[in-house]
């Protein structure tokens, strides 16, 4: 569906986009991460034609943009950044006008809109100026204006910025619902975003791309294995002193100290052994008492620190 | 097409949602029309181009106001991310907003159009420079509109944008206009004065659509738009390189375009009177030219820049004549300044140059101009020593009628019945005719009939006329002569003001002829002129009821002697009447009628004509006719009559004449005209004969009784007055208002009511 080639893109001296290429495939919701000024936003820009690349080559749907910068944008529906929108413009004006925008005939226009704003939950502000409208309702506002047309590829920047936890959990349902028809291409800082809506990630750093793929594929290609989540209570550099001698463990960090006297550990297993029983086995032996013990998979917030840090260094 | 028309219909919607179009539109409407009326009554014309000379400088501020939001805007607060992902072409976005602001500026002019119709309402108002304005005032405010549109997709900062528009289009605006033009080196000004945007509105807002300044505004337009998406696109797509190769073509083949467009260039003259276009009279006299004419124009080159337009208005002129004879007319420019040898050509042709105080890089000086030309045809040549624009069609086609006419015109001037002498009292007449052709007196020898040949004959205030000289008088209409009948029924003495009735013996004759002239005197109580009265050591002026002015309401509109004229003035004139029975197969027209407060007092008794101040109680007022003119073929009034015998002759004058032979009278005239006026002083020296409009009158009179129709029409153009009526201080307060406050209050009322429609709306949603 999406062909990205190579593309690089500077501005003036900055390269915000350093040779980046990638596909995606019909039907898939794709995350884009990355830190703050990564280029998340400056891929999205290209790939909707409203910046060009440098060099490199982007095609939808097997047109190239920059020889059919149309073509393309017929069939993407996009939510740019902090989704600026016509302030002096009251919400029926403004989605007209975007529908008139996108070709849609006059005969179909109030079908059309009346079922976004049903699928937006946008009805109760229809005659409201878009400046009146509280931050939720204009960002699903601008998301209407995405899907006016139903394009067959969504590109939302930071769709769920600045929302309450209920409207998130909305926004969501809703990309989901959407990524079952569409392919969808979403940025976003918030990883759990990415956990719950995303079949696939896309991890960019200064202009590259740092990793990409399932979200399991990259929990298990991290390197380090899978650590244990452990509470012991007494005292801690017992703990740690008795734990340090088996050979299986890499590393021992303390995580949370309780008033009880209870302190947890993540312990670090070297790369590919199970070392639940060990730990087990060594805190009975020296009569310490163990409260709790757990498989602590990597939350992608780790990895993605992880993964960015190792560029920075 | 389609996307251009959304983004027009959304900008045009934000225009009118926002304060901006009701703050646009009432200051436009309210300053452009309170800049104009609080002139317009002192004026006393009907001319509006006052009103659109203010229009460019209004546009100077405002036109960049509603353009800096176009882009700087959208920038500002990000949409323009989410205008470009739509699928359309940045040039469908430039236009579309440029047309927004061109349909929003059509808009304020349609509500502007109170002042147009306020002005026709209270005169004769010529729509043709009126529509002509608008059309320039909507090409150089679109140019404005695009100069701001590039301007304001340069920055996201609207404040920025609109200063850098108006100090651009103030340069581009002064640039075209004399101020600037006198600083510059002469040899770059025409180039600078046509890039100039305010010259060309000149010329459109004058009633002339012209090509060239249509061409050249589109070529503004078209390059900033060009620029205007150039600039849109680089942000876009980096190909500046290309955009900039692009925009030096553009550039060339505008300027192209625009070369060949001063060469082959056409133009519509919208002013009613055709005022800027060589008149259908000029084309049938040059088409029916037979032989070459050669006009050698004596143009001086050193001509100060600020008066080249005129000059180019000239050979324009010069142009079209040539076009319209087919070739036969040929043109020569010679400067006079050359060498002396062609100056004194010139000097000896009696070209005379003018010297006028001319300023130049900040100092005064005298220049010696020579704008004059030689008709040349056969032998023969006229001259026109320095042209003035504003006569110059009549001056020319009458010269070229003069050098290629078979014969000159003669008009005579009965004398010897106590008529005003040539010299001394009809001085200022005599001279404008003789420019155009011989003049001469007449003087009826008892028994000798009058020349035939003479063009037209002039009988001024006879007296005593006897029967031999009315049966010279009927004879020679009767051969197909021409007479022009200024009957002063009225004896007024020079020291003082009492009328008795004035023996003119010419009462049958006229009636014969179907004009009956009254013994009366008209007092005109709306349209008159002044005396100067002395009482003790003062001189006052006042109003004279007997000193009746015509005015071109009152004039017939469908003869070519009195359609555009206005304001002649008759003193102590009687009025005259068309005798019906005696017109069978004569075509009477009524030339000149008194307005219809007058009144007419008989003077059989005698009359005191002192003025008066008052208008006396219970007359009866109407309307009084005063001058007709009779065409067709005329009876002889001796037809059936014994042939009158001329008196004995006198001692020592010889023997007495023969009689006339009786079967030599001529008893029916060829198709023929007279005219009547009942009154002769409009053309003499002390009264009516150094007004210009009783001068273009009378000759006009003696123009079509002897040349036809064609040179009249070009003459009466340039008397086209369009005087404003007499208003009355509350309709004049009322026209003020409606333009002024009226219509900016109807924008803000219909700006609330929209507010509060859209808000009711949001509120019932809730
Ligand atoms: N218009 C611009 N002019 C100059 N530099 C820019 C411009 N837009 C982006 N950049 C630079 O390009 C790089 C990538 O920016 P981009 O907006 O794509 O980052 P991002 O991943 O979207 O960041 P964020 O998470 O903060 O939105 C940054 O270094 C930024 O400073
Ligand atoms: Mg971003």
């Amino acid at each position: 569906m999406i062909n990205v080639n190579n593309i690089i893109k500077r501005y003036g001296y900055v390269k915000a986009l350093n040779d980046i290429s990638f596909q995606v495939e019909r039907g898939e919701i794709l995350g884009f991460l990355g830190p703050n000024g990564a280029g998340k936003s400056t891929t999205m820009k290209i790939l909707t034609g409203i910046i060009s690349q440098d060099s490199g080559t982007v095609s939808v749907a097997d047109h190239d943009i920059s020889q059919n910068p149309l073509e393309v944008q017929k069939r993407i529906g996009y939510l740019p950044e902090s989704n600026p929108l016509y302030y002096d413009m009251r919400v029926t004006d403004f989605l007209k006008f975007a529908a008139q925008m996108r070709r849609i005939s006059s005969k179909d226009m109030t079908s059309v809109i009346n079922n976004i704003v049903d699928s937006c939950n946008i009805g109760s502000v229809m005659y409201k100026n878009i400046s009146e409208l509280s931050k939720g309702f204009k960002q699903r506002v601008g998301l209407a204006q995405a899907l006016l047309g139903s394009p067959e590829i969504l590109i939302l920047d930071e769709p769920t910025s600045g929302l309450d936890p209920k409207q998130i959990m909305e926004i969501r349902d809703l990309i989901k619902q959407l990524g079952k028809e569409k392919t969808v291409i979403l940025s976003t800082h918030i990883l759990q975003e990415v956990e719950a809506t995303c079949t696939r990630v896309i991890i960019i750093n200064e202009g590259k791309i740092v990793t990409s793929g399932s979200i399991e594929d990259l929990r298990r290609n991290l390197k380090g294995g899978e650590a244990v989540y452990a509470s012991i209570r007494g005292d801690e550099n017992a703990v740690i002193a008795r734990l340090q001698e088996n050979h299986n463990i890499s590393a021992i960090d303390v995580i949370n100290r309780f008033n009880d006297g209870i302190t947890s550990y993540r312990i670090t297993p070297v790369t590919g052994k199970d070392i639940r029983e060990d730990v087990f086995h060594i805190i009975a032996k020296n009569g310490l008492a163990l409260t709790e013990l757990r498989r602590d998979a990597l939350k992608l917030e780790e990895i993605f620190i992880k993964l960015t840090a190792k560029e920075n260094s | 097409m389609h996307n251009i028309f959304t983004i027009l219909k959304k900008e045009l919607k934000a225009y009118f949602y926002s304060p901006i179009a009701y703050i646009f539109l009432t200051l436009f409407l309210g300053l452009s029309s309170w800049l104009y009326l609080n002139t317009l009554f002192e004026s006393g014309q009907t001319d509006i181009r006052m009103y659109f000379f203010y229009y460019p400088w209004i546009f100077l501020f405002f036109i960049p106001a509603l353009a800096m939001r176009l882009w700087s805007e959208e920038k500002n607060t990000g949409t323009i991310e989410l205008l470009m992902s739509f699928p359309a072409r940045t040039y469908e976005l430039v236009l579309g907003k440029f047309f927004a602001g061109v349909a929003f500026l059509v808009m304020a002019f349609v509500l502007s159009l109170t002042v147009a119709f306020s002005v026709s309402s209270i005169g004769s108002l010529d729509w043709g420079p009126v529509i002509s304005s608008y059309v320039g005032a909507t090409l150089i405010g679109a140019s404005f509109l695009s100069l701001g549109g590039f301007m304001s997709a340069l920055t996201r900062n609207q404040i920025i944008a609109f200063l850098i528009t108006v100090v651009t289009a103030f340069i581009l605006f002064l640039a075209g206009t004399p101020f600037l033009l006198k600083m510059l080196p002469a040899s770059i000004v025409p180039f600078v004065q046509f890039l100039g945007l305010g010259g060309h509105f000149d010329t459109i807002s004058k009633g002339v659509i012209d090509s060239r300044d249509v061409i050249y505004y589109v070529s503004f337009m078209v390059f900033m738009l060009y620029l205007n998406t150039a600039a849109i696109e680089n942000q876009r797509w980096k190909h500046k390189l290309g955009s900039s190769l692009v925009a030096v073509i553009l550039l060339i083949a505008l300027a192209f375009i625009n070369i060949i467009s001063v060469k082959v260039f056409i133009r519509t003259d919208l002013t009613e009177d055709k005022l800027y276009t060589v008149s259908d009279s000029t084309k049938k006299i040059l088409a029916n030219l037979d032989d070459i004419v050669n006009i050698k124009a004596f143009f001086s080159d050193n001509f100060p820049e600020q008066i080249t337009h005129i000059r180019r208005q000239i050979e324009d002129t010069l142009n079209e004549y040539r076009a319209y004879s087919g070739n036969k007319i040929q043109i020569e420019y010679i400067d006079p300044l050359t060498d002396e040898e062609t100056e004194k050509k010139a000097m000896d042709l009696q070209i005379q140059p003018q010297t006028p105080q001319v300023r130049q890089k900040a100092e005064v000086k005298a220049v010696k101009l020579y704008f004059g030309l030689a008709v040349f045809y056969t032998d023969k040549h006229e001259v026109i020593p320095f042209i003035n624009p504003s006569t110059f069609e009549y001056e020319l086609t009458s010269a070229i009628v003069k050098v290629s006419a078979e014969k000159e015109r003669t008009v005579g001037f009965l004398t010897g019945h106590t008529e005003p002498d040539m010299q001394k009292d009809l001085g200022a007449v005599c001279d404008a005719l003789s420019r155009q052709m011989k003049v001469e007196p007449v003087e009826i020898k008892s028994g000798t009939p009058i020349d035939k040949t003479l063009s037209a004959l002039v009988i001024a205030s006879p007296a005593n006329i006897t029967d031999t000289d009315k049966f010279a008088i009927d004879q020679y209409i009767m051969s197909g002569g021409k007479v022009l009948f200024f009957v002063n029924a009225v004896q007024v003495p020079e020291d003082m003001p009492y009328g008795t009735p004035r023996k003119h013996n010419l009462g049958d004759l006229l009636e014969h002829y179907g004009v009956k002239i009254n013994t009366d005197v008209i007092a005109d109580y709306e349209y008159q002129g002044q005396v100067q009265t002395r009482q003790g050591n003062f001189v006052m002026s006042q109003p004279y009821v007997y000193f009746v002015v015509a005015v071109n309401k009152n004039m017939n509109h469908d003869h070519p002697v009195t359609n555009k004229m206005n304001e002649v003035i008759f003193p102590w004139v009687s009025s005259v009447e068309l005798v019906q029975g005696k017109l069978a197969g004569k075509k009477a027209v009524e030339l000149v009628k008194t307005s219809t407060n007058s009144s007419a007092a008989s003077v059989s008794n005698g009359v005191d004509l002192q003025p008066k101040m008052e208008m006396p109680q219970g007359s009866n007022f109407s309307q009084y006719t005063i001058a007709v003119a009779v065409t067709g073929e005329f009876d002889s009034f001796y037809a059936n009559k014994p042939i009158p015998m001329p008196p004995p002759p006198k001692e020592g004058e010889g023997p007495p004449p023969p009689p006339s032979d009786p079967n030599s009278i001529i008893k029916k005239s060829p198709e023929t005209a007279i005219v009547v006026v009942g009154d002769s002083d409009f053309i003499t020296d002390n009264f009516g004969g150094r007004s210009k409009s009783n001068q273009i009158f009378f000759q006009n009179l003696i123009d079509w009784l002897t040349m036809g129709e064609d040179l009249i029409k070009i003459r009466s153009r340039e008397t086209a007055a369009r005087p404003i009526e007499e208003v009355s201080d509350s309709k004049k307060f009322f026209l003020k208002a409606a333009s002024i406050a009226g219509m900016p209050l109807l924008v803000i009322i219909f700006g609330i009511t929209l507010a509060l429609v859209r808000r009711a709306k949001r509120y019932s949603m809730m």
